[in-house]
């Protein structure tokens, strides 16, 4: 199946998810204009939560993301951990009601 | 011993070449060959850039951006979607080793945004950073700032909007309702403003007071780019900004 979600962060930056699953993650691609320093991260990020089963929590995917920001030194801006685990649940909502 | 500043001054160039030179520049400053320079710039022809994390599928009208001969270029910085009018606005790139800045992100863009703050000042308009990354007047953006840290640099750069055509910007850009959603306002129109809106200056004299901005309180030399920086901006431009791979990897 195939999701996708936009999540608008209070005050803050535009985050979106594209995702295809059946019992876990497939592949996840996270778009928006956020901040994340260094940016080559995305890459890190989107690699690690492939294979995430389905379906999750959302403290499993903050986890996720922020071991990954922690191991590479890396600084997300106008974003955080748990909105990306917000955005790619709404996405995974979105592919069901389709 | 004091710092040197380079100040390159307002030039046009294609979309591919304006964010080449910003690498190119920000490699040079890496490997010691460059000075920290401060760089001020226009589009021609007028494009719209995407931020690095940004689709384009879902960010740029394609076929309007054709249409008006309007270069797209995929940024190496974050942040959203601009539309560079040729004669709209004045971009400016602050190059510098990482350590010439507060090590906070928001307190870097709050530091460099300052100089642009002091600048508008210079012709009576009085703006204020609003964080993550925009100057605002009267509440409404007027400049929009990414950074981004590599190898030990730092790259800022902005937009500082003199004129603005609304119609033709929203028509080149595809702005999601998830945007505005939190902004309780009816329209992301409203959300914007120019130089022109707040004072009768002209492109150049804004151009001098942004230059003033910046460059006061720092020692400033005229050395200009040098031509192993332009070589790599032309290899840059050719093989990476205009390569349909790099625009499409998102």
């Amino acid at each position: 199946m195939r999701g996708f979600a936009e999540y608008k962060v209070f005050g803050g930056k535009l985050l979106k998810a594209e995702i295809e699953y059946d019992t876990t993650l497939k592949r996840v691609r996270f778009f928006g204009d956020f901040f994340l320093h260094p940016e080559e991260t995305i890459i890190l990020l989107e690699k690690i939560l492939q294979g995430t089963p389905i379906p999750f929590s959302i403290e499993a995917i903050e986890s996720k993301i922020a071991g990954v920001l922690k191991d590479q030194n890396a600084e997300l801006v106008g974003v955080s951990p748990n909105d990306f685990a917000l955005v790619l649940q709404e996405a995974i909502q979105n592919a069901n009601s389709c | 011993m004091v710092t040197e500043w380079r100040l390159l001054e307002l030039e046009s160039n294609n979309a591919f070449q304006n964010m080449a030179l910003d690498e190119s520049i920000c490699e040079h400053v890496s490997q010691g060959k460059s000075p920290p320079t401060i760089r001020f710039f226009k589009w021609n022809p007028s494009a719209v850039s995407i931020g690095y994390f940004q689709s384009l599928e879902q960010e740029v009208n394609q076929a309007k951006c054709k249409e008006l001969g309007i270069d797209i270029v995929r940024r190496r910085t974050g942040g959203g979607a601009v539309y560079h009018d040729r004669d709209g606005e004045i971009t400016y790139s602050m190059i510098a080793p990482e350590s010439f800045f507060p090590k906070g992100i928001t307190e870097s863009y709050w530091n460099i945004c300052g100089h642009i703050i002091t600048g508008l000042a210079h012709l009576g308009i009085q703006s204020d950073f609003k964080p993550i990354n925009d100057i605002i007047v009267c509440g409404k953006k007027i400049s929009g700032n990414a950074q981004t840290r590599r190898n030990g640099v730092l790259l800022q750069h902005g937009t500082i909007l003199y004129d603005l055509d609304v119609e033709k910007m929203f028509s080149l850009l595809k702005v999601s309702k998830e945007k505005i959603s939190d902004k309780l306002i009816a329209s992301v129109k409203e959300r914007v403003t120019c130089i022109k809106d707040h004072a009768s200056v002209s492109r150049q004299e804004l151009y001098e007071a942004l230059q003033k901005g910046f460059c006061e309180n720092k020692t400033i030399i005229t050395e200009k780019i040098s031509d192993s920086e332009l070589e790599r901006a032309q290899q840059l431009a050719q093989e990476k900004y205009a390569s349909k791979e790099w625009l499409d990897w998102r």
